[in-house]
């Protein structure tokens, strides 16, 4: 198809005024009454120059880390907020999910609810009438759909409000985040739902910090950092570039340590006990990669070892889509045994042989004492990469695409299938 | 097939006039569901529920017959006052409540502007469709105490006219719920500022008294008041109480028609950074 693409951005911008609207008025006021111009005043560019465009039928994937600009740009194709330059064309009925539910009234009844929801969304009464049956399926609420919702718990509240989404017809559909609520069930049934949408033909925008839904969605997708493009193309690559930009993140001192200083506690005045991480080779010199089959060794500078005598200092490897792959600590090693411990050491965890396929993983640290509390954690403290190896010994690459665990195996032919 | 597709152009607003009006109407039936939500939710868990509607303004008409029409003894032209007085404080109410309402309807649904586009009129509008609910019922009490007093009942054509005065009541409060909604946005206090507001507004409408109370060189500054002509509007059409002055009527339209429009333009302005402020 030729047509014109569903969604085209040019030099798409949004500049917000930082400080209290207030104070805002009242420099103004003291500015004019001293006769003095105006202090200019602090502005933030929550998007600048973004471009790209989608073709009618795409699923677009937008990922980002907090305060990229991700639901500024949401909320502009929506319509929610205004541009501050450039523009957007978008070509096609649009319906936006920003977040399930939204106009939800308490005291109103499921049924009132629904319609309530369904008229926000841009629906008619009429289309709400047609589809309420199947709305009503879809959430399994048959029996509550006279109660007020207020009497109803959060997990039926995002069922009913998703199932209202879910039945919506748009030919452009922008979503945020919705995903991140609901049991694992729930989750499992919208993203079918999301997938007939994507599959129908219809031109779908989709934000989101789980990658797992983002690649399994989308065929293209757009990375912002600070507001500005990043990276755009297809799924995977954008993916990746992801994974790779948190890295260079924090900077690394002379012996390739990345600090870990400059962060908030975990809870209000927990002790700050991890203090740097690096990678390290056979050798000891500094590295940011790993190779499948041979060993990963990760030097954790800790604090106040001698402080928490029991404490244990474990990592626990993710891959991009944030599942926990495997965890490794020192009270699994066996401990440190009963050498004293200074205020200060360097800890080294060692897997003789990482079982990870190449491609991009990130790592957590973590302080605890066994079955009594978290210390401290540092999520995605060092990224790092795992590097194909010859593991088989033949020449096969393997990809964390085809599996991330590395395993070896043997095969034969065991033989015609007995009884036949 | 692409040419039958809506286009939507997203860009930084400039200009004035631009009052998206036909997205209201295709809107039209989010502002239905609106309206019926604000009457629900007003009634629910209440043992009368939709009674409050009739109860509030008679009890005020009670009240307010004792202490202006017994103890003050104010003119009403020859009509009972609490009927003379009731038929002024129907549109009254209905203008004032209206007002209050909506004045507060952005911030209420904050929430609402945050997350999805919709014609954000839709909800200070919704109230004064609601509020006309509530002065449908209303008037039912106003035709019994018609009867009990004998008062008005042979103005049979008259009767006919008076959804006429009715819309510069609608224009008016239509178009101060659109300054003070969008303003409250900005600026909280505003909400604290409206019931005073509203209070004085109502002793500088001709509903406790009549118009010739005030000296004849005054009866002028009523007219920039729409609702002095919606008041006697009301005493005329229903009552047959003869009107002080038909400029009186007509003024009290144009400055309604002012006020909604110089409202929609104002709130249109507004509207552009409204998600990014409520």
């Amino acid at each position: 198809m030729n047509a014109a693409p569903a969604i085209e951005a040019r030099h798409l911008g949004k500049t917000f005024r930082l400080g209290e609207i207030h104070r805002d008025w009242t420099a103004r006021l003291a500015g004019w009454l001293c006769r003095r111009p105006l202090p200019p005043g602090a502005l933030l560019a929550a998007l600048a120059d973004v471009e790209f465009t989608v073709a009618e039928g795409e699923v677009f994937g937008i990922i980002g880390s907090n305060g990229a600009g991700k639901s500024t740009l949401l909320k502009i194709l929506a319509g929610i907020t205004d541009p501050t330059s450039g523009q957007a064309i978008l070509r096609g009925r649009i319906a936006s999910l920003l977040e399930v539910g939204t106009g939800f009234h308490p005291e109103l009844t499921g049924r009132e609810n629904v319609f309530l929801n369904g008229t926000l969304l841009g629906l008619r009464q009429r289309e709400i009438r047609e589809e309420y049956d199947r709305i009503v399926d879809f959430a399994g609420l048959e029996k509550f759909m006279d109660t007020p919702v207020k009497r109803y718990s959060s997990g039926m509240q995002v069922r009913l409000a998703f199932a209202v989404a879910a039945h919506l017809r748009p030919e452009i559909l922008l979503i945020d985040e919705v995903l991140a609520v609901g049991d694992v069930a729930f989750q499992r049934k919208c993203l079918g739902a999301m997938k007939d949408v994507a599959g129908g033909g219809r031109t779908v925008l989709f934000v989101s910090h789980n990658m797992a839904a983002v690649s399994s969605l989308c065929h293209r997708a757009l990375m912002l950092r600070q507001g500005r493009v990043a990276a755009l193309g297809p799924t995977d690559e954008v993916i990746q570039a992801y994974v790779h930009s948190t890295e260079g993140v924090h900077a690394r001192d002379e012996q390739g340590f990345v600090s870990l200083h400059e962060r908030k506690p975990l809870f209000p005045h927990s002790p700050l006990l991890l203090r740097a991480a690096r990678l390290v080779d056979d050798r000891g010199l500094p590295v940011s990669s790993a190779r499948t089959g041979e060993p990963l060794r990760v030097d954790v500078r800790v604090e106040g070892l001698d402080r928490f005598p029991s404490a244990v200092v474990g990592l626990t490897v993710r891959s991009v889509f944030d599942q926990k792959i495997f965890h490794f600590n020192t009270a699994m090693a066996g401990g440190f045994g009963s050498a004293p411990r200074q205020a200060r050491e360097t800890v080294r965890l060692e897997i003789p042989e990482l079982p990870l396929m190449a491609g991009a993983y990130s790592l957590d640290l973590l302080v605890f004492e066994p079955g009594v509390r978290l210390i401290d954690r540092v999520d995605g403290a060092a990224p790092f990469d795992v590097i194909e190896t010859d593991l088989y010994g033949n020449g096969y690459r393997g990809e964390a695409r085809e599996g991330l665990i590395a395993v070896r195996g043997e095969c034969s032919i065991a033989g015609e299938e007995a009884g036949a | 097939m692409a040419g039958r597709k809506p286009e939507y152009v997203r860009r930084p607003r400039t200009g004035w006039f631009d009052l998206a009006l036909g997205e209201l109407w295709d809107y039209r039936d989010l502002l239905a569901t609106l309206v019926w939500r604000n009457l629900t939710v007003r009634y629910k868990q209440s043992a009368i529920g939709i009674a409050w509607a009739i109860l509030k303004p008679v009890m005020q008409m009670v009240v307010f017959s004792v202490v202006f029409g017994r103890l003050a003894d104010l003119p009403s032209d020859g009509i009972p006052y609490p009927v003379f007085l009731y038929a002024g404080l129907l549109p009254w109410t209905y203008f004032s409540s209206t007002i209050t309402s909506a004045a507060g309807s952005l911030i209420g649904g904050g929430h609402m502007i945050n997350k999805v586009y919709f014609p954000r009129m839709a909800l200070p509008f919704s109230y004064l469709f609601t509020g006309l609910i509530d002065l449908a019922l209303s008037l039912l009490v106003l035709f019994g105490m018609m009867a009990w007093y004998r008062a008005g009942l042979d103005f049979g054509w008259r009767l006919l006219l008076f959804p006429a005065f009715l819309l510069p009541a609608i224009a008016a409060a239509g178009g101060l719920s659109l300054w003070l909604s969008a303003t409250a946005v900005r600026y909280r206090d505003v909400q604290h500022l409206v019931p005073y507001l509203l209070q004085i507004g109502m002793f500088v409408t001709p509903v406790v008294y009549a118009v010739k109370l005030l000296p004849a060189r005054f009866q002028w500054l009523l007219q920039l008041n729409p609702m002095t002509g919606v008041v006697e509007g009301f005493r005329w059409s229903l009552l047959g109480k003869p009107v002080a002055g038909w400029p009186l009527l007509f003024g009290g339209f144009l400055i309604g028609l002012l006020l909604l429009v110089s409202g929609m333009v104002y709130f249109r302005r507004v509207e552009r950074t409204m998600a990014d402020v409520v």
